[in-house]
């Protein structure tokens, strides 16, 4: 018990390092002060008088939705471009060596790598989520915290983002990563469509549930906002919601099993 | 007898040198018979391009060897062993120390992940910039130190754990004359305390002042090893050793 705790500090250790060495990336400064403007947006819905607008829905709903989506947006960029910086700075194979000559297992480092990514994920998440509920306080003066729970999911959604690259940072140590990554969000985004395609033709049942099988291995990163969207009360969507973040979560287990067996030659010659 | 610190046996590495039409293969280490002994300062000579860094990185796990075998503290050692690391300090031939780290954070950052307790912590970090004359610029960022100083602190960290066996990759490299001197007072200081160092290096009138045994490679292959005095016969060490390797070069 003791020497798993050990262990585990020492993952903790890196990850204060990682997370250290994340937090000094100007550009997540500039991505986040972005997404407050964005997210400052959410005040437009109170201040119009047209019932009409915005499709006649509640204010507080528009404002959800405009911080809902401000906040997508913007974790999918800070967690591309800062994970990839930051895995940049951190594996570099000068300060790798040094790691490497301590009494820290290979897992251990990437494992202590992708807790600091998802701690300072977590942080942007927890600041641009405060952002949106202190405009619909302020607006509404109720302290609905639904906007906490329903905006969860893109924290979860963040995580998956950072799982990805790091997965493919392992496999290709450079900027394709990212460009790895945001192509697979992208294919995650088409997974119903494609879903469809394959119901309305006829495939032998091996081909079918081969296609199957690789749809559920993308990110459901729709399904994940759809639960979300479930959750904040904005549209009457029925996902079974429990399913999909387990699913989710198990892919997050999977890319981090996947890491650590990769990572035992990276950069080893 | 002599305790064997660090041994190599037949310690081979191949590199394999890619190109669309054809592959090359590039023999770094080749067939490595080495015995360090306890207590002793070993150096480890060669050109560039010898295989000395990469001796070096196979005997702390960095790098895997195609052939042979290594024994530290007269038990085999094999790349993720992380065992025998808990008593062993390196100081790579190049580093990137992060430069958000003050000196002293970096070295409790190390002294961490060896988990060794904070009291003992404290006084081996404060001894240590005692030691290398980096008390004052304790609480200064990495960033801001010279090439120099920051080499004292890649020293640094490879002692921060009380280490038995040394192993030093070109320390001496961007050291001035005044820092040297403190340096080689170290290296004494520490193979009194019983230390074993081994050490790569280029600056041969620095090996041949602190050395008790010498081995010279050449492209990966052992040319001598023996004691220092086995190498000088009244020379310089400079002149044996261009003479060994222009001998292994005809």
């Amino acid at each position: 018990m003791s020497n798993l705790f050990k262990k585990f500090r020492g993952i903790v250790l890196i990850s204060r390092d990682v997370c250290r060495s994340a937090l000094r990336e100007r550009m997540m400064y500039g991505f986040l002060l972005l997404a407050f403007l964005f997210i400052l947006m959410a005040n437009v819905p109170f201040a119009v008088n047209d019932p009409k607008a915005f499709d006649g829905q509640p204010p507080a709903v528009s404002a959800v939705q405009i911080g809902f989506v401000s906040i997508n947006i913007f974790m999918v960029l800070i967690t591309v471009f800062v994970s990839l910086s930051t895995l940049q700075n951190f594996l570099d194979r000068q300060r790798l060596v040094l790691l490497l000559s301590k009494p820290l297992s290979r897992w251990q480092i990437i494992e202590g790598v992708m807790l600091g990514l998802f701690e300072t994920v977590f942080l942007n998440w927890c600041l641009m989520t405060a952002g949106v509920w202190l405009v619909i306080l302020s607006q509404t003066r109720e302290l609905a915290f639904y906007v906490w729970s329903g905006m969860s999911v893109t924290a979860l959604m963040s995580l998956l983002y950072v799982s990805l690259v790091v997965f493919f940072y392992i496999i290709i140590p450079n900027s394709a990563a990212g460009v790895l990554t945001i192509f697979l969000l992208i294919a995650g985004l088409g997974v119903p469509f494609a879903q469809e395609l394959f119901d309305s033709t006829r495939y032998p049942h091996l081909v079918s549930s081969l296609l199957r099988t690789g749809l559920n291995v993308l990110p459901k990163v729709n399904d994940l906002w759809g639960i979300s969207m479930t959750e904040l009360g904005l549209f009457g969507l029925k996902i079974q919601a429990g399913f999909v973040i387990l699913h989710t979560i198990a892919l997050i287990a999977v890319l981090n099993a996947v890491v650590c067996f990769k990572f035992r030659r990276f950069r080893r010659a | 007898m002599p305790e064997i610190i660090l041994k190599t046996r037949g310690l081979t590495k191949c590199y394999y040198s890619r190109s669309l039409f054809s592959t090359q293969k590039v023999t770094a280490v080749d067939s490595l018979d080495l015995d360090v002994e306890r207590g002793e300062i070993f150096a480890f000579l060669g050109p560039n391009g010898a295989g000395k860094t990469t001796t070096l990185s196979m005997a702390i796990g960095i790098t895997e060897p195609t052939a042979g075998e290594i024994e530290i503290f007269g038990r085999p050692f094999c790349a993720g062993d992380i065992e025998p690391l808990k008593r062993i300090g390196y100081c790579p031939e190049t580093t990137s120390l992060p430069g958000y780290f003050t000196v002293v954070e970096l070295l409790d950052f190390y002294a961490q992940i060896f988990d060794i307790p904070g009291n003992i912590k404290r006084q081996r970090i404060g001894s240590l910039l005692e030691m290398v004359g980096l008390y004052k610029e304790r609480n200064v960022l990495l960033q801001n130190l010279s090439i120099g100083q920051l080499r004292l602190v890649d020293f640094m960290q490879a002692l921060i754990n009380d280490p038995d066996l040394i192993l030093l990759d070109e320390p001496t490299v961007y050291l001035d004359p005044v820092i040297m001197e403190r340096f080689r007072g170290i290296l004494q200081h520490l193979r009194a305390d019983g230390k074993t160092i081994v050490i790569s290096s280029h600056m041969l009138p620095e090996i041949e002042r602190l050395s008790d045994r010498l081995a010279i490679i050449d492209k990966g292959r052992l040319l001598k090893v023996g004691a220092k005095k086995e190498f000088l016969h009244g020379l310089r060490l400079e002149d044996e050793f261009l003479r060994i390797v222009k001998e292994a070069h005809e």
